[in-house]
């Protein structure tokens, strides 16, 4: 594999990841990253961030909302937002979502109002991103890119990998007993609700 | 209340009902608004985070290749920085510290490691260079560190006290360094080391063939009953002055020599050729050895 990829289309790249083509996917992801290396300084600021968590959550966003039917092509034309023909590249596109991911990140280090957050804002060109929380399912993805390391880990093990809370106090550290560790799910569990419900809603808080 | 919902939730999921519990289950979640709910929401989540699990594993991989394509770029070409690839060294705290943390952790930990190696190859090249054209542990003024001219007084620039003897070429030298011409003199004095080398050589077989020429005349003479022995002894004594000559314009042309390196601050080769006049015992051996001490 080299740094400089080969590179396809626009239109290539989202009928590639809609099929789940992982060359093309590949060679998408490829694109990003080295445009969001190169740019994410012009984007990224106002708190320490980790990059790398930025840039893949970014990517993800990207491939759901392909995979979701948010980008789609006809005709050999990309359609987003209200079924509009796309006005940016999908580099453009993806960035946009980092900005607006990072923001929102900003914005939960910072505990600042909504409101108050909003107004300070200055207003951005990329309001024609279609990157609105229609379903449960974005909105429990972005809720999980900002939950918590250990939280992550818990229902990681136990929703995803099927492990018994028995199994996970023997690979986690930190929990004297498995009702602790119990308590510690819910609660994740309840935070996790609590935000996905707040975005879904449009409540956009955690 | 909550947590009981979620149990419940968590059992079926997990398959630990009894054929019973499950039918039960079944129906309550027909009938209960909040179990259904949160059975929805739990199953959404196990569905996103196996589908970002599933996406993240690819992209380990993936940057597990970029990885070894930079190590193997970094070790042909270590021009870039710690994280090659456009990729920022800024320091971030990392918010949820999942598996892409240790990337650029690991960017840095190779970028180190190759400066580390290329910084120490770099040493032992030099320290092998220096090895190469320095002089040996035991010689002195490296230690110092003290520039040759700066520890060599007036009284060393008496360029010649013992020097009795004519010899135009001594002469043009001595005038060089009074001029402060080193170079000019250093070139003047390997001419002239040449010059007298060249003689050495000549008069060497000059005094092999006079030996054995000397042993046919005295062969020669036994036959003739003594009639040539004055003649071949003025030859030999000739050649001894003329070997005796030569010796003290070889003396004079090393200190002179060793001068003009200490003023032109080649100090290894100055050292090296002190160290010879010194072991020499000649009459510049005392002053060799007083500027080598001050240097150690």
């Amino acid at each position: 594999m080299t740094l400089e990829p080969k590179t396809y289309s626009d239109t290539i790249y989202v009928e590639g990841v809609k099929k789940g083509d992982t060359p093309i996917i590949k060679s998408l992801y490829l694109q990003c990253r080295k445009y969001f290396y190169a740019h994410f300084n012009s984007i990224l600021f106002g708190v320490e961030i980790n990059v790398d968590d930025v840039f893949q959550d970014s990517f993800i966003r990207t491939m759901e909302n392909i995979e979701r039917g948010k980008l789609s092509v006809r005709d050999g034309i990309i359609y987003g937002k209200e079924n509009e023909p796309m006005k940016c590249t999908l580099l453009t596109y993806f960035m946009s979502i980092a900005k607006n991911l990072h923001r929102e990140n900003v914005r939960d280090v910072k505990k600042t109002p909504i409101e108050e957050q909003s107004s300070q804002e200055p207003a951005t060109d990329d309001s024609w991103i279609n990157d609105s929380i229609d379903t449960m399912w974005e909105a429990i993805s972005i809720c999980l890119s900002k939950m918590s390391k250990g939280c992550h880990d818990i229902i990681e093990r136990f929703y995803v990998e099927g492990k018994k809370l028995d199994q996970i106090l023997e690979e986690l550290d930190g929990y004297t007993s498995k009702d602790a560790l119990k308590t510690r799910k819910n609660k994740c569990m309840n935070q996790l609700r609590t935000c996905a419900c707040g975005l879904y809603n449009g409540l956009n808080d955690l | 209340m909550n947590d009981k919902i979620q149990d419940m939730i968590d059992r079926y999921i997990h398959g630990e009902m009894t054929a019973e519990e499950r039918k039960v289950f079944e129906k309550l979640l027909e009938t209960n608004s909040e179990l259904r709910e949160k059975f929805e929401f739990t199953k959404t989540l196990k569905d996103v985070m196996t589908s970002r699990e599933r996406k993240k594993k690819l992209f380990a991989q993936w940057e597990e290749e970029i990885q070894q394509t930079q190590h193997s770029a970094c070790a042909t070409a270590s021009a870039t920085g710690p994280d090659g690839d456009n990729k920022d060294s800024r320091t971030f705290t990392n918010s949820k510290g999942k598996s892409t943390k240790t990337q650029t952790k690991h960017n840095k930990k190779l970028w180190i490691t190759s400066m580390t190696g290329v910084a120490a190859a770099f040493a032992i090249a030099f320290l092998l260079f220096k090895q190469a054209s320095m002089p040996t542990s035991d010689d002195v003024g490296l230690a110092s560190g003290i520039s040759p001219t700066e520890s060599v007084d007036a009284h060393d620039y008496n360029y010649l006290q013992a020097f009795n003897g004519h010899d135009e070429t001594i002469e043009e030298i001595l005038e060089l360094l009074e001029k402060e011409d080193f170079e000019e003199a250093l070139t003047k004095i390997e001419e002239a080391e040449n010059s007298y080398n060249d003689a050495e050589d000549e008069m060497n077989e000059t005094t092999l063939y006079t030996t054995q020429d000397s042993i046919i005349t005295a062969k020669n003479s036994a036959r003739n009953l003594g009639n040539s022995d004055d003649k071949d002894k003025n030859d030999s004594e000739r050649l001894i002055d003329k070997s005796s000559g030569r010796k003290v314009h070889i003396e004079e042309l090393k200190w002179l020599k060793s001068i003009a390196l200490i003023r032109l601050d080649r100090k290894a080769e100055a050292i090296k050729l002190l160290k010879e006049i010194r072991h020499s015992g000649g009459k510049y051996s005392t002053k060799a050895d007083s500027i080598l001490d001050r240097w150690n």
